[in-house]
């Protein structure tokens, strides 16, 4: 490991209860809708996050990309500096310098952005990859087809919502890592480091669960968004991306409560 | 951008800055030098042949590196998303080639690999400068003439990996080159001393070392993270290679530090250094080919190995004494004669995980290290954050598909494009190497709980150690304060329950959802009557058993008449009774007076005398506003507010917080703890329909 720089917990009420409900032993779901009460204001700023807008609006443009007959051109249109038979890794590699260039000229990173670009590439690289058997070797055709197979409106919120899910995901540990690991121990909340890895993984299905709502309504706008406008824009992919971040906060919170309304 | 500063250096002026604020200044020459850069143990007259953007470089160089450690982060930023941690450095430097510098590709390669590299944002404006010092005055000590052929420049920092580079280039491959070494701390020039003695003794050319200073004043030391260090020292390094005609530099570093992708969910950006990843060192070749104005390599031969390779490599090359006397602590204010290493950082941590997995624990004393890296306590916070992030990312890794590892290190991405070859090939490359990482890591581990397996058993080790937080533990936890694992509790959870759960409480009703209620005293009260259904509770005694409850409980077991006194103003608290305003007397004589008072004003009236009729009439007002005041609307003395009416509306205010605290997390509840089940009032009580059996 190079150097790292940890941080601590902001010391607020709403976090030292967050602390206090996984001292406590508090379920996923609870510690989940805490966390995302407490980090609230952060995700207010989704749709002025210049890092979050230009990831979602890529990620609108690739799968349109591979249904255009030049498909490396129609990635270059995009900004995705790419050879004329791209792979997998390439796209994948391409897209995340496309940001960081964007940005570097803008000058508006912030975490909130980075976390998105790279649960960007993570789903880029789960989705295709899974679909084409390999990260390794794919030709361009496969990385088209399946790329392409996005940019229907079933396909596109299918997609979407496993990033949200994985941004979601990001978010949350981007705090609770903070804490988790103070609580790690001989009686305490988790007595090995398997149990501390348990948890992550139920916050994991937990963000995966709240970020269905963005599929029910993702693929429509898509189409819809697309088809009257003849494509997307970063304004358009800005209001989507901050309606989805909120409506998951709002299903998170309501995640805490099998029989709330 | 929150947190911007502009810098002047060199004594520029000080017109139309882009920013408000007061300017930072660096010059580093003149009488008003703030800092002062060194380039020792080489010849003057090698300086000839080195063009003047060079010296430029080094200008630039140092002042990003000043201005790194002397504009404060204003900590990680992590309330506003990184908001203070990114900084905004607007410098104004006078340079002497001008025309280069304000060239848009030196321009844009600057800004774009000093932004990645720091995660800030910079701007740069330069200014002409026709008479500023040449590279000569930056180079002193040799009196003799340096000769002879070099055939690489290598940045040695005195650590572990560039140990193994300086190991391979001078006795291994035999090959002539120059060292640059920067040395930050006094306490370490013993040890490098040391270093240079052995690798000049064993190297069939003897290495030139060129050790390199950087002088700065302490107000200009307050950021300690310095993200672009690397920088200055790829400057030095392509400096000493002009000099020198050669058109490479070398960082010796290990493939994993080099990728450094984050091992926590909090570790965002640059907080992960990227001093040698890969997309700088190729932003650093396009800068520097531009000053050379030829193509200029910057090389990271070490990129495909771990830290456990590298150590085989100093072993297999007979060096292995070597080791103990490389330094990779960054705790260096830590560094102790008897333990050069503080065992808790980062690099500590991974420096002995790669001389175990090497098989070279004797040639890196444990006893070197403050804190021994498998058996001893950890400290909470940093140190046990650092280790836990550590082990767990490398079990993890290890079983990984590529896959899984792809989509868990989005940070792989940026490297893909930055390394010769396929993006496949390198993808390919990157994850084998840390799947060779995490193997290694694992594997040490591994072999320390078989070697430690019976203190494992006995729990004969610190529980904050390594091998306690990764083993299960075999006997459960002792003591009172455990806190039930849900992961232990394999039995169903009964369908009522509401129990303390060390300081928290559990919570589930009817089968539904099981919560936990953070410690507040309307959980206490609520418990109280739960365990008494049916049975009405006054809010005083609630609010007394529980406030004595928690004295006792924070008086322990002591007995003694301090702790009794304490017990019993807790119980006189809420002995109140209520008193009257004023007394009854008070109040018969307020009426005589005023009884009096009516009679003289009458006697005034009489006698026309307005001047005492008008005083009296003063009187009776101020005695009817009292009279007023401490009669109740049923003419009865009015009585002051009850300590018992204080005490059963806080009870009521704590209940009703409760129950909306409930409802968050389970409506059915909350909808069940409404009146009639629960009642409220002077005497609250919980009386459901039918008698619930709550474990309570």
């Amino acid at each position: 490991m190079g150097h790292l720089r940890l941080g601590d917990l902001p010391r607020t009420r709403k976090w030292q209860q967050v602390v206090g409900l996984i001292e406590g032993g508090a379920g996923t779901a609870q510690i989940a809708t805490a966390a995302i009460s407490a980090a609230e204001r952060g995700l207010a700023l989704t749709g002025d996050d210049a890092g979050l807008v230009e990831t979602v609006w890529l990620l609108t443009q690739i799968p349109l990309a591979a249904r255009s007959e030049d498909f490396a051109g129609a990635l270059r249109s995009a900004g995705l500096d790419v050879s004329g038979t791209p792979t997998l890794m390439e796209v994948v590699g391409a897209f995340s310098d496309a940001i960081d260039r964007r940005l570097a000229e803008n000058g508006r990173r912030s975490d909130l952005g980075e976390m998105a670009q790279m649960a960007a590439a993570e789903t880029l690289s789960r989705v295709i990859g899974e679909r084409t058997q390999s990260l390794f070797g794919t030709t361009a055709e496969d990385v088209r087809r399946e790329l392409a197979q996005l940019a229907t409106s079933r396909q596109f919120s299918v997609f979407t919502r496993l990033f949200f899910a994985r941004l979601t995901e990001r978010y949350l540990d981007y705090f609770l890592s903070r804490a988790l690991a103070l609580h790690v121990g001989e009686g305490k909340r988790f007595a090995t480091l398997a149990q501390q890895a348990e948890f992550s993984a139920a916050l994991r299905l937990h963000c995966q669960e709240g970020s269905k709502i963005v599929e029910e309504f993702a693929g429509g706008w898509f189409s819809k968004t697309n088809w009257e406008k003849g494509g997307i824009s970063r304004r358009e992919a800005s209001g989507f991306a901050h309606v989805a971040m909120q409506k998951i906060a709002t299903e998170l919170k309501q995640g805490a409560r099998p029989n709330g309304e | 951008m929150a947190n911007e500063r502009a810098i002047l250096c060199g004594g520029v002026s000080d017109a139309d800055l882009p920013i408000p604020g007061a300017p930072l200044r660096l010059r580093l020459w003149g009488r008003h030098a703030n800092a002062k850069l060194e380039i020792n143990d080489i010849s003057k007259a090698l300086a000839a042949s080195v063009p003047p953007a060079f010296a430029d470089l080094l200008d630039i160089a140092t002042y990003v590196y000043c201005a790194d450690q002397a504009i404060t982060r204003g900590g990680d930023g992590v309330e506003n998303l990184g908001a203070d941690w990114r900084r905004g450095l607007h410098f104004r430097i006078p340079v002497r080639v001008l025309d280069l510098w304000c060239s848009d590709r030196a321009r844009t390669a600057l800004t774009t690999t000093l932004g990645f590299l720091s995660e800030d944002e910079y701007n740069f404006d330069f200014v002409a400068w026709s008479d500023g010092p040449s590279l000569r005055d930056y180079l002193f000590g040799a009196e003799a003439e340096t000769t002879g052929r070099f055939e690489e420049v290598v940045l040695f920092s005195g650590g572990l990996d560039s140990l193994g580079g300086a190991i391979r280039e001078a006795i291994v491959d035999k090959r002539r080159v120059a060292l640059i070494t920067h040395q930050p701390s006094k306490k370490l020039v013993r040890r490098y001393r040391a270093l240079k003695e052995e690798l000049t003794s064993r190297a069939a050319h003897p290495p030139l070392f060129i050790p390199v200073t950087i002088n700065k004043m302490k107000s200009l030391g307050r950021e300690y993270t310095q993200r672009s260090r690397s920088f200055l020292y790829v400057a030095l390094g392509a400096t000493v290679a002009q000099m020198l005609g050669l058109s490479r530099v070398r960082f010796y570093e290990n493939g994993v530090v080099s990728f450094n992708f984050p091992p926590s969910g909090q570790i965002v950006g640059a907080r992960a250094t990227r001093t040698t990843h890969p997309r700088v060192l190729r932003g650093f070749a396009e800068i520097l080919s531009l000053v050379a104005d030829r193509r200029f390599d910057v090389e990271n031969p070490f990129l495909w190995k771990t830290k456990a390779d590298i150590v085989r490599q100093i072993v297999d090359a007979d060096c292995s004494d070597l080791i103990r006397l490389s330094t990779s602590c960054t705790h260096t204010w830590d560094m102790t004669k008897t333990h050069p290493h503080c065992g808790s950082c980062s690099q500590c941590i991974d420096r002995r995980f790669a001389v175990l997995a090497a098989g070279a624990r004797d040639a890196d004393p444990e006893t070197s290290y403050k804190v021994k890296l498998l058996v001893d306590e950890r400290d909470e916070g940093e140190p046990r954050t650092m280790l836990a992030a550590y082990v767990e990312t490398a079990s993890e890794v290890e079983r990984m598909t590529p896959v899984d590892f792809f989509s868990k290190f989005g940070e792989a991405s940026r490297v893909l494009r930055h390394i010769d070859g396929s993006p496949d090939a390198v993808a390919l490359q990157v994850y084998e190497l840390h799947k060779r990482h995490a193997g290694q890591i694992t594997a040490v581990v591994d072999q320390a709980i078989a070697d430690h397996s019976r203190a494992i058993r006995e729990r004969s080790l610190p529980a904050s150690c390594l091998l306690r937080l990764v083993c299960e533990s075999a006997v459960p936890a002792s003591g009172g304060n455990a806190i039930e694992s849900r992961a232990q509790s394999e039995a169903p959870l009964p369908n009522y329950i509401f129990r303390k759960m060390g300081q928290a409480w559990q919570v589930r009703y009817a089968g539904g959802p099981e919560f936990v209620l953070l410690p507040t005293k309307g959980a206490a009260y609520l418990h109280l009557l739960i365990i008494q259904q049916g049975t009405p509770i006054s809010a005083t005694k609630l609010a007394a058993t529980v406030a004595l409850h928690a004295t006792e409980h924070l008086l322990g077991d002591t007995q003694d008449a301090e702790g009794e006194q304490c017990a019993d103003a807790g119980r006189r608290k809420f002995r109140g009774v209520a008193r009257t305003q004023s007394d009854p007397d008070a109040m018969a004589a307020y009426r005589a007076r005023y009884e009096e008072l009516e009679a003289e004003i009458e006697e005034a009236r009489a006698n026309n005398d307005s001047w005492r009729a008008s005083r009296i009439r003063g009187e009776m007002e101020d005695l009817g506003v009292q009279i007023r005041r401490d009669l109740s609307l049923g003419g009865k003395l009015r009585r002051e507010a009850d300590d018992r009416d204080k005490v059963r509306k806080a009870v009521l205010a704590a209940l009703r917080r409760t129950v909306q605290e409930i409802g968050k997390y389970d409506k059915r509840l909350a909808e069940h703890l409404k009146p009639p089940v629960l009642r409220r009032g002077w005497s609250p009580c919980y009386s459901p329909h039918d008698p619930i059996a709550w474990m309570t």
